[in-house]
């Protein structure tokens, strides 16, 4: 029997060491693989889907902003034999997918596989319905344009993995850009997550919110209102800027043509440039006004000074300048307000190359602005040294200098504010998502270019102008005093550096109103073709858009319209509606801005549903007072789409 | 307990309360890592912890009884004690309670027994007791080891009805050991692995469809992982994954995260490799190893031949229990349901084997008595 004990302890120690060697073999041999084998099963990576910043109008109306969409993925190695054939079965035609494509991504190895992104509410409908462990959906970033085409281009673009390329997206793109934190997190046996550490505030991850000095009324205004002349003057393009003179702020900037970045597939290139920074143009007559005032700044004339137009034609040397109307003697004002080629020559002459062109310098001609939107461009300004006596006469009607429209309107925004020289900009503040403020833009005077006097001799020149016997009559506003330069220039042909026969550019720069400036307006026509004066095409745009303007900023007229005073002759009529604007409409709003929009203006607010209003109770329009109950019906984002 | 001999406490061996108690100890903290939730209560506030360390005392109490009375006054009752537990076994079909599938357990209020574990030791008692009276000695023979058998078949089918095939298999392979140390000729063991191997494909009719899935998972386990197979990939992922030095106690992901199977009971050596790693489990089997060949030494010195097959025999309890359980996490062995003895969560289990190793020391220090 001993001995039987001691065979048996000696098969207990080759046992053990069977045992013992296999887990050697475990825990030593294979346990790299092993070892990723556990940390694979529960170990998952996230990344936070987290918002890219909204950019709102400087009234706080969103212009651009993430709404979530849900995309579906398949963990392969998650589905059991069953749940595959029915996956295989369904899928194709839940998701629009071929039968192909849906067996390759469920045989794939990987433990993670997109089986659709972005998909519609009716796909995520059709995924979840099947009930399939294996099969998840994840919510991810869309950007959204709420306004479609509405400053298109000063907004921009983004990439489809949403970084900023183009415009204020690309430009404030570490402002709005959302962090993309990963979190490792746990998941246990059953697929539960289970976050190893805490999460952070998931704001923190978000994008700042960029508001833009863009008003979107002013900025549909004046689209609208470009649009409209770049079609009824069969025009190739056109660019319109509205620009608060006092500060830079740009309040609308409208292109023709444009787009709408919600379907930016198929765009062509030309209707996403910014020609108000992105193009140059001969200024034409619009630059007399530049002219003017630096003649009355050196005193070299003075707006009553009565000059000789030489009945049409000045020879100078080999070429002869034209005016478009013979005249005799004109005051300087006069021969601004017909646009006398010939009297800006002599003046530009009096004035001298070396004092208009630092002038010019001082205004910023031939650089850049420094507006915050990419791709800007500086123009063409010659160099003084190679300034013959034609260039200077030339260049004081614009002609042989080359400018960007927002060059141009800042030019006359200094005419407008009494002689500073602005910096255009469109970033208003940026305020990070858990509310902090990250920065204000400051207006920026960069620098005075003319005194108070001058600016309000030209301006009064530039009502001129605009009154009855001036070129720009038709920029007339009922009840406001418009200062105003038409403009129209031969446009230099691409290749052969000449003078297109027909090819002009039409502009009409001006401010409003004139004796205490609110708005600088600038419409440019490329190549019109009805008719090529700045003062037919261009000035009716900035008409509508400077009528529509006043309207809307609520400025009370100088003097009562003929239309007001017609009304208020009419009899006693039944009163119109107190409130004619009626309910506003705050659909498509997200929770937060339409109660906070809401509750400013009066409204008790109910709200009911997450997300964003789908529907207002009264209806838009409606003729309802503030003070009343307005319920607003919420849902998600996703639905919108 | 009367004129208790000086001598008696002299040859205590602590070695054996000592590798035991570690054992204890190890497991009661790894019961604590594989039930507590995310959130650490403590262990006074873990039931399992507090149920275990319950048994523990109780089989703590129970082995310093066994301790105290001489084992050859123990071998008087030897028969009776089996009987004791053989009804036990009995009654289970007929009161017991359900558990994973199997009717196993005996409810008694607060605590619930499963008479299969006690029947273990009692078995081992019965077989020494009856080795020792047979005047057969050194060349058993079949004839005379047919009572033996009986001893064995009786509560084997009882507990293959429950049915539990594993212990089954314990009780058998513990009754062939003491039948091999008491002499029985090796030609009859051949003879007896000849039938066995005849029988299988007969048996394996009868099995459960579970049962029978278990082997073909043995077999392969590769082939539907998230099925069948799932335990022993699952458990080999943990034990591997602990390398060297183990992920750290409480941190087994594995564990935590509740890839591992039954935690706390049949894959507890799983969890406590993950976390304490190659050094932990090497360590934990080397206290196994040591018990065994501490106990082999006992029942080599014993004075009787009653002494020497009891230990022998309870030796083979833990023996096989420890190289069934590892083997089966480590997928060496088709998963049945052995615990890991003094490591599992399960009172009746605890207690029993703790009674058994009062049972080693016992004959242990009356080894020089006459």
């Amino acid at each position: 029997m001993k001995a039987r004990i001691l065979a048996v302890g000696g098969g207990i120690a080759v046992l053990l060491a069977m045992v013992a060697l296999r887990i050697v073999q475990f825990t030593l041999t294979q346990s790299p693989d092993l070892a990723e084998r556990a940390r694979r099963q529960h170990h998952e990576q996230i990344h936070i889907a987290a918002h890219r910043g909204t950019i709102l109008d400087r009234h706080g109306e969103t212009l651009a902003s993430s709404v979530e969409r849900p995309s579906v993925y398949v963990r392969p190695p998650r589905l059991n034999a069953a749940d595959r054939r029915r996956a295989q079965a369904a899928l194709g035609e839940a998701l629009g997918l071929s039968s192909h494509a849906v067996a390759e991504k469920l045989a794939s190895r990987s433990n993670f596989v997109w089986l659709k992104r972005a998909v519609s509410p009716r796909e995520q409908f059709a995924v979840q319905s099947l009930g399939i462990a294996g099969l998840d959906e994840v919510t991810e970033a869309r950007r959204f344009y709420p306004h479609g085409v509405v400053a298109a281009q000063v907004i921009g673009a983004t990439s489809v993995d949403l970084l900023g390329v183009e415009g204020i997206e690309q430009v404030y793109e570490r402002d709005l850009r959302a962090l993309t934190r990963t979190l490792e997190i746990e998941r246990d046996a059953l697929g539960r997550e289970i976050l190893t550490d805490g999460m952070a505030d998931p704001r923190t991850l978000d994008g700042a919110t960029v508001q833009l000095t863009i008003d979107v009324g002013l900025q549909t205004i004046a689209e609208g209102a470009l649009e409209a002349g770049v079609r009824e003057a069969r025009a190739a393009a056109g660019t319109a800027i509205v620009l608060d003179p006092w500060t830079g702020e740009i309040l609308a900037l409208a292109n023709a043509p444009t787009f709408d970045p919600n379907h930016r597939g198929t765009v062509p290139p030309a209707n996403r440039r910014n020609r108000a920074i992105n193009d140059f143009y001969e200024p034409g007559s619009t630059f007399k006004a530049v002219l003017a005032a630096a003649a009355l700044e050196y005193g070299v004339v003075r707006p009553d000074e009565m000059l000789f137009c030489e009945h049409g034609a000045m020879p100078v040397g080999k070429w002869v300048i034209h005016d478009h109307h013979r005249h005799g003697w004109l005051s300087m004002s006069e021969a601004i307000a017909v646009s006398s080629n010939i009297a800006a020559a002599k003046i530009g002459e009096r004035l001298g190359r070396d004092r208009f062109h630092p002038f010019l310098v001082g205004l910023g001609f031939g650089t850049p602005t420094g507006v915050d939107l990419p791709g800007e461009v500086g123009g063409m300004l010659r160099p003084v040294g190679d300034w013959s006596r034609i260039n200077l006469m030339t260049t004081s009607f614009g002609q042989g200098v080359a400018v960007t429209p927002l060059q141009m309107a800042r030019a006359f925004a200094a005419i407008a504010n009494g002689g500073q020289l602005v910096r255009p900009y469109v970033g208003l503040r940026a305020t990070s998502a858990t509310g902090e403020e990250l920065w204000t833009r400051q207006p920026h005077l960069v620098r005075r270019v003319m005194r108070p006097e001058t600016a309000k001799a030209v301006t009064a020149m530039l009502e001129q102008v605009v009154e009855d016997g001036g070129t720009g009559t038709r920029a007339q506003i009922a009840g406001v005093r418009v200062a105003g330069k038409t403009g129209t220039s031969q446009k230099v042909e691409p290749g052969t550096g000449r003078y297109s026969a027909d090819a002009r550019v039409a502009s009409f720069v001006g401010f409003l109103p004139a004796e205490a400036p609110k708005l600088v307006i600038l419409v440019m026509i490329d190549e019109p073709r009805t008719s090529k004066y700045g003062g037919m095409v261009a000035a009716p745009v900035f008409r509508a858009i400077g009528a529509a303007a006043l309207e809307r900023e609520g400025l009370v007229p100088t003097q009562p319209s003929p239309e007001l005073q017609q009304a208020a002759l009419e009899p006693a009529a039944p009163a119109a509606p107190l409130v004619p604007l009626g309910v506003p409409s705050f659909l498509g709003l997200s929770k937060r801005m339409a109660v906070e929009r809401a509750r400013d203006l009066g409204w008790m607010v109910q709200v009911t549903g997450e997300g964003y209003v789908q529907s207002q109770t009264p209806a838009p329009g409606a003729a309802e007072a503030p003070g009343k109950e307005l319920v607003l019906s919420l849902a998600p984002s996703s639905d919108l789409l | 307990m009367r004129q208790f001999d000086r001598r008696l406490a002299y040859h205590f061996d602590w070695s054996l309360l000592a590798l035991t108690l570690a054992i204890i100890g190890g497991g009661l903290a790894t019961i604590f890592s594989a039930t507590e939730a995310r959130v650490h209560t403590g262990f006074a506030n873990n039931p399992l912890v507090m149920r275990q360390a319950f048994y523990a005392s109780v089989g703590f109490v129970g082995m310093i009884a066994v301790v105290l009375i001489d084992y050859r006054r123990l071998e008087r009752y030897a028969y009776v004690v089996y009987a004791a537990t053989l009804l036990l076994v009995l009654a289970v079909p007929l009161v017991g309670t359900v558990g994973g599938g199997a009717r196993r357990w005996i409810d008694l209020g607060p605590v619930s027994i499963q008479p299969s574990e006690l029947i273990k030791v009692s078995l081992v008692v019965a077989l020494a007791r009856y080795f020792h009276r047979s005047q057969a000695t050194g060349d058993v023979r079949l004839v005379d080891a047919l009572p033996a058998f009986a001893m064995l078949a009786v509560p084997g089918a009882l507990i293959l009805a429950q049915p539990d095939l594993g212990t089954v298999g314990v009780i058998a392979i513990v009754a062939f050991s003491v039948l091999f140390c008491a002499g029985l000729r090796l030609r009859v063991f051949v003879v007896l692995a000849a039938v066995a191997a005849l029988a299988v494909p007969l048996l394996w009719g009868h099995l459960k469809p579970y049962q029978q899935q278990r082997v073909q998972t043995f077999l392969s386990p590769e082939m539907d992982p998230l099925g069948a197979g799932y335990h022993v990939i699952q458990s080999k992922i943990a034990i591997g994954s602990g390398e060297l030095w183990g992920k750290g106690y409480l941190r087994g992901t594995q564990n935590k995260l509740n890839f591992i199977p039954e935690q706390h009971t049949d894959f507890i050596f799983s969890v406590f490799a993950e976390e304490w790693g190659f050094a932990g489990a090497v360590a934990l089997l080397v206290l196994y190893g040591g018990l065994v060949l501490r106990g082999l030494t006992v029942a080599h010195r014993a004075k009787d031949r009653f002494g020497a097959l009891v230990v022998f025999g309870v030796v083979s309890i833990v023996f096989w229990q420890v190289v069934i359980n590892v083997g089966m996490t480590s997928g060496i062995l088709p998963v049945v349901g052995i615990t890991l003895p003094f490591f599992s969560y399960g009172g009746s289990s605890l207690t029993t084997m703790m009674i058994a190793v009062g049972l080693m020391i016992n004959v242990n220090m009356r080894r020089f008595l006459f």
